[in-house]
């Protein structure tokens, strides 16, 4: 069941490589929830995770991919975000998904922040490919 | 981009603009402290009635910026989130903001103004 | 008495009298089990005849089929679609299963000493329209059963989501002041509505205090003390203050032997408290008429 919301919605890709780019990432990110019908409060919380991945994108990475398209797991239509870079990788997943932690001591609330907004997150990484991807699924 | 910090009687009003970039976001950091000396403040207050998404760094600008003037002596309010931030502030963690806060830019006032009085 | 071969022949020969056997059989099953609503508080006698005349008729239909194993056969049709109906109205009515069931099944016990009697002296024929008769009625009792619960169930949908928006209502109690009752049960996607609406209605209403009252949350536990702190820091993020009424004395005990800590919230008892801490911090009070300060 493809519905016609879903299949409007075009993939998009942007570079990311300046802070201006990391905001056009989440406009684009929101754009796409408010086509799909995404409330505010959802639109929001895309929005705020591909912020903050875009942006450890840029800093740890220098730059990257952000890919934004529609997709449909168990009947529900969702959107999903994949942002790439070529950078030195996440060691540690599993504390980088702590809060409280950080490479640069930075923040450190970037991942785990990120994670508890969306449906879903993934995240492969080794030395020169990072690509974390992320879910938001409309209500049911 | 530089940001207005206007001064009104003993408190200086600043409006965060929407999509702000990291490096204009510290600079206002800097900007907002040196004025509160330069201008003898008692009370700052932020607008970020603008700010559609306040993600984990821009939440930690606003937090460190109300602690830094604190230290100056100066009273802080942050005035207008969207309920839709406070929302995914909260869900993100939500020890992220610990300032005080008010409605809006008038309600700001008030309170500010009044605490300044007690003191 | 014409010399009658089938029960379908039967229905329409003796259509009368098995029609008020039918109707006292009903009048008699309804009052059986007790604390329920008798048929006829339900619905009037007029209908009730009227129903299962238009029954009656479409089971005279059903009789006739030769295949009485497939209820696919044209005759069930009509039976069939009347059946559903009925199930249909009275799941919204309010009926209980049994008195929906009861209804096709009571015709058994209606139609038997008619059937005794027209096949006197020709058991082999009474047998064989006795089980004809058994398997079509509990077969159209199925259809019917069927039809009832899937009906309960839409109700039961349509009620809940009704519920979720019922039971936010943010109403302005005085100026700058909104009060929520909740009521239910506080779960996860329940406290996320819970939290929008609030602060929606705090913005609306340019509210400085919410009341949040939770007289009606039958169970106050660890999550959902955790939630309600969420809905009180996000408030304070606004810039509005809450004040968390309509603790019972039961709850206070759980909190604290769960080690569960409240005390970063304005708290009270009674509704009536809290009204009066919430006009207090909007500088007002409640005082008797010719003595306010």
């Amino acid at each position: 069941m493809n519905s016609p919301k879903t299949a409007n919605i075009q993939a998009i890709q942007i570079a990311i490589s300046s802070q201006a780019d990391v905001i056009a990432c989440r406009k684009t990110a929101r754009e796409t929830a408010t086509a799909m019908g995404f409330g505010l409060a959802d639109q929001t919380r895309l929005a705020t995770a591909v912020s903050e991945l875009a942006r450890n994108a840029l800093r740890h990475a220098g730059g990257g991919i952000f890919l934004v398209h529609a997709v449909q797991s168990d009947g529900r239509n969702g959107i999903q975000v994949l942002v790439e870079d070529k950078g030195p990788g996440i060691l540690d997943i599993e504390q980088a998904m702590q809060d409280g932690y950080s490479t640069d001591r930075s923040l450190g609330l970037g991942l785990p922040a990120a994670r508890r907004l969306v449906h879903n997150m993934q995240i492969n990484s080794k030395p020169g490919k990072t690509t974390i991807c992320i879910d938001i699924y409309l209500p049911q | 981009m530089k940001i207005a910090i206007m001064k009104l009687g003993e408190v200086l009003i600043t409006a965060l603009p929407l999509d702000l970039i990291d490096e204009d976001a510290m600079g206002f950091q800097t900007d907002l402290l040196h004025e509160i000396n330069l201008r003898d403040a008692k009370g700052v207050v932020i607008d970020i009635s603008a700010l559609d998404i306040v993600d984990s760094f821009m939440a930690r600008i606003i937090n460190d910026s109300a602690s830094m003037a604190v230290l100056l002596g100066v009273k802080v309010v942050v005035c207008g989130m969207q309920p839709q931030v406070a929302t995914t502030l909260i869900e993100m963690g939500r020890e992220l903001l610990g300032v005080e806060a008010a409605l809006n830019l008038d309600l700001a006032m008030q309170r500010l103004l009044q605490r300044i009085d007690d003191e | 008495m014409a010399k009658l071969s089938t029960i379908a022949e039967l229905m329409k020969e003796k259509q009368v009298e098995i029609l008020d056997a039918w109707l006292e059989v009903i009048d008699r099953e309804s009052g059986i089990s007790s604390g329920m609503q008798r048929t006829d508080q339900l619905m009037s006698k007029e209908a009730l005849r009227v129903e299962v005349k238009s029954l009656a008729d479409a089971l005279t239909l059903a009789f006739s089929a030769e295949d009485y194993d497939n209820l696919d056969a044209p005759q069930f049709e009509p039976s069939i679609i009347l059946l559903r109906e009925i199930s249909v109205s009275r799941a919204r009515q309010g009926f209980t299963p049994s008195q929906t069931a009861m209804f096709a099944m009571s015709l058994k016990s209606a139609i038997l000493q008619f059937m005794q009697q027209a096949f006197q002296g020709d058991p082999i024929r009474l047998n064989n329209e006795t089980v004809k008769m058994n398997v079509i009625i509990d077969r159209l009792a199925m259809v019917t059963f069927e039809a009832y619960a899937l009906t309960r169930e839409e109700v039961i949908m349509e009620q809940s989501r009704s519920l979720l928006d019922l039971s936010t209502p943010v109403i302005k109690l005085w100026d700058g002041v909104v009060i929520l009752p909740l009521v239910g049960i506080i779960d996860t996607p329940r406290s996320q509505q819970i939290i929008a609406a609030l602060l929606k209605g705090i913005v609306d209403n340019q509210a400085q205090v919410a009341v949040l009252d939770v007289t009606g949350v039958p169970m106050m536990d660890t999550r959902v003390a955790q939630h309600l702190i969420n809905t009180v820091d996000a408030a304070r993020m606004l810039g509005a203050e809450v004040v968390l009424t309509g603790i019972s004395a039961d709850s206070a005990q759980t909190l604290v032997r769960l080690n569960v800590d409240l005390s970063s919230l304005r708290t009270s008892g009674l509704l009536k408290n809290g009204i009066k801490d919430a006009l207090h911090i909007m500088g007002m009070e409640i005082a008797p008429k010719g003595i306010a300060s």
